[in-house]
């Protein structure tokens, strides 16, 4: 291996560790994560995936910002919440049909760890330990997006009343 | 506590869960009934139960005093409701309001959460089917906005 495969790998481990969102978590399970982890960098405006596609990764953000956004109608892509470093990102991998259903992108600079959502879902089956820790923590970002959307809704109602 | 418990197994949330794992739900759980228009929890009150609504029809609604009340969501028999126990800040985010008589079982989040704690197998089964209803939800109110943006385009 390279040193400089070596830095990045290191990298990658020292961002999860560090990461809120894996707070608590048992250090046991950190080589769980850093074996399907790859560092990502995005520009300003890139997608980091769209909706309908296929929800293959999980990300937690190190540093910038990203929107995530779902396009209506007459408002065109609509942002229901935003993700900021420290945050997490993407849930649609957890169950079939594995599609996206809101689409992420960069409103800052961002440098985020990826995880592979095949190794996720096998290590959380084979080891409910591993599976409790990981899912407590995806259904507190769920529920984050779930509220930011309730909330858009109830803003378009509000503003539709007042039209 | 017979009768509780035969109603808790109807619900499709513990379809294919395990005996062991589906005993831990009667342990605190109470047979609730609400008129309309009573409400069930409010925004930011404590979030301590998880409720199956076995008849009737409940109002899912965002307060705020500018602008009144605005539902979100519906829920009926079957469905289930409340999670905000599992998470911190450990409050409701919406309130919930009965719109018909409805009749429901009340379950103890605390002691859930503390059996999920205690035995990760369990806390396993009860997650995953909590993320499931979850993102069901959200594909609800995507939905709905949605629906909304093409009411409000064909009214304007």
């Amino acid at each position: 291996m390279s040193a400089r495969a070596t830095r990045k790998s290191d990298t990658v481990r020292d961002i999860i560790v560090a990461h809120p969102f894996f707070k608590n978590l048992n250090p046991h399970y950190v080589h769980l994560l850093a074996d399907c982890a790859l560092f990502e960098r995005f520009g300003i405006g890139q997608d980091i995936f769209r909706e309908g596609q296929q929800a293959d990764r999980f990300y937690i953000i190190h540093t910038g910002r990203v929107a995530l956004e779902t396009f209506v109608p007459r408002s065109g892509p609509t942002t229901v919440q935003t993700v900021e470093a420290g945050g997490a990102l993407g849930w649609s991998w957890l169950y079939p049909p594995y599609a996206w259903q809101f689409s992420a992108r960069a409103v800052e600079p961002v440098e985020a760890v990826a995880f592979g959502a095949a190794s996720l879902r096998e290590n959380a089956e084979e080891n409910h330990d591993f599976g409790y820790e990981l899912l407590l923590r995806m259904g507190r970002v769920m529920l984050d997006t779930l509220q930011g959307t309730r909330r858009k809704l109830v803003e378009f109602y509000v503003r539709d009343l007042v039209e | 506590m017979k009768t509780i418990n035969e109603s808790i197994m109807k619900f499709a949330f513990f379809d294919g869960m395990r005996p062991e794992h589906l005993a831990v739900f009667p342990e605190g759980a109470k047979a609730v009934q609400f008129k309309a228009g009573d409400v069930l929890f409010r925004e930011r009150d404590p979030a301590s139960q998880f409720y199956l609504i076995e008849s009737g029809k409940i109002a899912l609604e965002a307060h705020e005093p500018a602008n009144g009340t605005t539902s979100v969501q519906s829920l009926g028999a079957g469905d289930v409701l409340g999670w905000s126990w599992l998470f911190p800040p450990f409050f409701w985010h919406f309130q919930a309001r009965a719109i018909e008589p409805t009749n429901a079982i009340a379950l103890d989040g605390a002691h859930l959460l503390v059996s999920a704690e205690r035995d990760h197998d369990f806390g396993y089964e009860l997650m995953k089917r909590v993320a499931q209803v979850v993102i069901r939800r959200l594909q609800a109110t995507r939905k709905q906005l949605l629906g909304l943006q093409i009411e409000s385009a064909m009214e304007g």
